[in-house]
């Protein structure tokens, strides 16, 4: 058991090391000079080439990379070039908000789409079967910054039954919190919860048509204990290969979602810092999502082992 | 009353046609069936029809009491309370019967705990003693071992021991013993023989191996084309077959009894359920048939069984 699981995390270390490239390398390419971005129109040639050398930007790209993998090494992920707070700062009150927003839509889509999902299968071209159809057609054919605008309208704006932008820190008052999360974590989740719907309901109807399901009937188990203990449980590994290939998604919609409804997370950040050429912060959060989205990705693979026993213990093992 | 199960008129379609057509069964207890019949007859659609399980396409016309009890008239609760009890199947090609997920034991023990108030070391011991009985080697570790670390023949085992351990009182084994070498089957026989004997059980054994039949069976049903063309006692059966289906099936084997001896292939293509044959569903494929064959042959009485032939009509 511990083998495989002991290989994937160390596999982690590779990816991460190699995504910090990438990020570095992509930023160094990308046109325009971010200290003249910094210093605006009354830059001097020797203002110019006075703050580089202060940035160390002057240095090789290599010996930059090296500094700036060392420091975050370190926790230090560099001075925002504008205000010269600490990037970790930023980072500190960013990140815990977009990682809020992302399980509460994970949570959201979860629970609606495996169970919209499992009912549909259950009662197989019935009502609710009708009803996950019609959900999912239209979460996957709607785009997500659309549903937003639309939910912003209605609900918050016409009906004012939500906060239609807006923060509160959840160490602060955590009902507001999840009070102004509601409208983003359910756009955030529509499309996801659509996609579960339909594979939940597939991989269900397979798995209640094996062998193992009617013997398990006849061995007079309870119906919620068929269905679930044994259905939903062997549908569960391929639930969670489409969870897993969604995640990216999911991240990246944050950019979206959190700038559409004024969430302050990363994504936000990421947009802001780039729109203002911010290049230690563009470098520090894009890599940061990176890593999470990495690590949740682990956590999906570590599921697997733990749902099939094939995979943790192969036969003949 | 002694009836354990009572087919009246059973006809099970699937969208093409009826496989199982206008069947009668009576089992009483100690009965011990051997069905036999070529692939695709429709033995184990009978198998499930009796626990009400068939598929969602399948169409059950017809009557079937189960100790008395009407169970097509049950609601799924009080069929759930016989189900893995009282009425027990042992499912063809035992090893899928398993799910991958969950630990021998624990599927063995889920079981009983469905059906009795007993505390799960209870049920884990009275597991473990059903383990041991179906020759399981080191059965406390297998407990705790997922199916895909056990053998084909170690699977249906379990899937025995499973069926086996509530004592139901009727109890219907489809191919049992297919995947066990011979020394296992030996023990696993003289274990139904036992339960059958212990507990007035009755059970329904479907088998290919006319050797188990012999030796396990009181009486044989033949089956073709979805129907019972002749039920007799074992030793009768074997010695005296009257159906040319049956003495078609028989004819390859002179020394009858022996572990291991298969069915014949007989000429010929079973017919499809879709267009049947007129009159005598097996005429296509009769060595004797006649004229009188195209009406349909009636089903004719004889000492503890009878045969659907007009040849025995006649007298
Ligand atoms: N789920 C199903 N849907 C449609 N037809 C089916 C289904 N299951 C079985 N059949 C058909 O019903 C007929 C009887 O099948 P059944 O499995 O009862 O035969 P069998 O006597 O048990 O055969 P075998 O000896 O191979 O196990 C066959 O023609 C088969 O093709
Ligand atoms: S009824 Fe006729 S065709 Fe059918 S088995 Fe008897 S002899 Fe053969
Ligand atoms: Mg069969």
């Amino acid at each position: 058991m511990g083998q495989a699981i002991l290989t994937r995390v160390l596999l982690v270390i590779p990816i991460l090391f190699g995504m910090s490239v990438v990020v570095f390398a992509i930023i160094r390419l990308v046109p325009g000079d971010p200290v003249a971005a910094v210093l605006g129109l009354n830059a001097t040639p020797q203002l110019i080439a006075q703050t580089r050398q202060q940035l160390g930007l002057d240095q090789p790209f290599w010996v930059q990379y090296l500094q700036w993998l060392g420091g975050i090494l370190h926790g230090d992920f560099g001075r925002d070039y504008r205000s010269g707070h600490p990037i970790v700062q930023l980072l500190a009150q960013t990140l815990p908000v977009t990682f809020e927003l992302v399980v509460l839509s994970m949570l959201i889509a979860v629970v609606a789409g495996v169970g919209l999902g499992t009912v549909s299968a259950v009662w197989r071209g019935r009502i609710p079967d009708r009803v996950g159809q019609v959900f999912s057609t239209l979460g996957i054919s709607v785009p997500d910054f659309w549903l937003g605008m639309i939910l912003i309208l209605g609900l918050a704006l016409a009906l004012g039954l939500f906060p239609s932008s807006g923060f509160t820190p959840l160490t602060d008052d955590p009902l507001d919190n999840l009070w102004h999360l509601v409208l983003p974590a359910l756009t955030l989740a529509a499309g996801l919860a659509a996609v579960l719907v339909r594979i939940t309901r597939s991989a269900m109807l397979d798995v209640l048509d094996q062998d193992f399901l009617r013997a398990a009937r006849s061995r007079g188990l309870s119906e919620r204990a068929v269905v679930l203990s044994h259905g939903l449980r062997n549908a569960a590994v391929p639930i969670v290969t489409v969870i897993g290939m969604q995640l990216g998604y999911l991240f990246g919609a944050t950019v979206v979602i959190e700038n559409v409804f004024s969430v302050p997370g990363l994504g936000r950040l990421i947009l802001d810092s780039t729109l203002a050429h911010n290049y230690p912060v563009i470098q520090a959060s894009v890599l940061v999502l990176g890593a999470v989205f990495v690590l949740t990705n682990l956590l999906v693979d570590i599921a697997y082992t733990v749902i099939d026993p094939r995979v943790a213990r192969p036969a003949g093992a | 009353m002694s009836e354990v199960l009572d087919i009246e008129a059973l006809t099970v379609t699937y969208g093409r046609g009826p496989v199982v057509r206008a069947l009668w069964l009576r089992l009483a207890r100690g009965d011990v069936l051997g069905l036999v019949g070529e692939s695709g007859c429709g033995k184990t659609t009978l198998g499930w029809s009796i626990l009400g399980l068939l598929p969602s396409g399948a169409r059950m016309d017809g009557t079937i009491r189960f100790e008395g009890a009407d169970l097509r008239s049950l609601d799924g609760r009080d069929r759930r309370r016989l189900l893995g009890d009282r009425l027990a199947m042992i499912p063809q090609g035992g090893s899928g019967a398993l799910d991958p997920l969950y630990r021998i034991g624990d599927q063995i023990v889920e079981t009983i705990l469905a059906h009795r108030h007993v505390s799960r070391s209870e049920a884990r011991a009275m597991a473990l003693r059903q383990l041991r009985a179906v020759g399981i080697p080191d059965p406390e570790a297998r407990l705790a071992s997922y199916p895909h670390e056990l053998s084909g023949g170690m699977r249906q085992r379990v899937s025995i021991a499973t069926a086996l351990v509530l004592n139901p009182s009727l109890l219907i084994a489809d191919e049992p013993t297919s995947a066990l070498d011979v020394t296992i089957q030996a023990q696993v026989l003289a274990l139904f023989r036992d339960l059958i004997h212990e507990h007035a059980g009755a059970a329904i054994v479907i088998s290919h191996d006319l050797g188990v039949v012999a030796q396990l069976c009181n009486r044989v049903a033949v089956m073709y084309a979805g129907q019972i063309v002749e039920e007799a006692p074992v030793d009768q059966l074997f010695a005296e077959p009257r159906h040319p289906y049956t003495r078609s099936l028989l004819a390859a084997h002179p020394a009858l009894g022996r572990r291991g001896d298969r069915l014949a292939t007989i000429p010929g293509t079973v017919p499809d359920p879709a267009s049947p044959p007129a009159g005598c569903l097996f005429r296509p494929r009769c060595p004797v048939a006649m004229a009188a064959c195209c009406r349909e042959p009636p089903w004719v009485e004889q000492p503890g069984g009878g045969v659907r032939c007009v040849r025995h009509a006649a007298g």
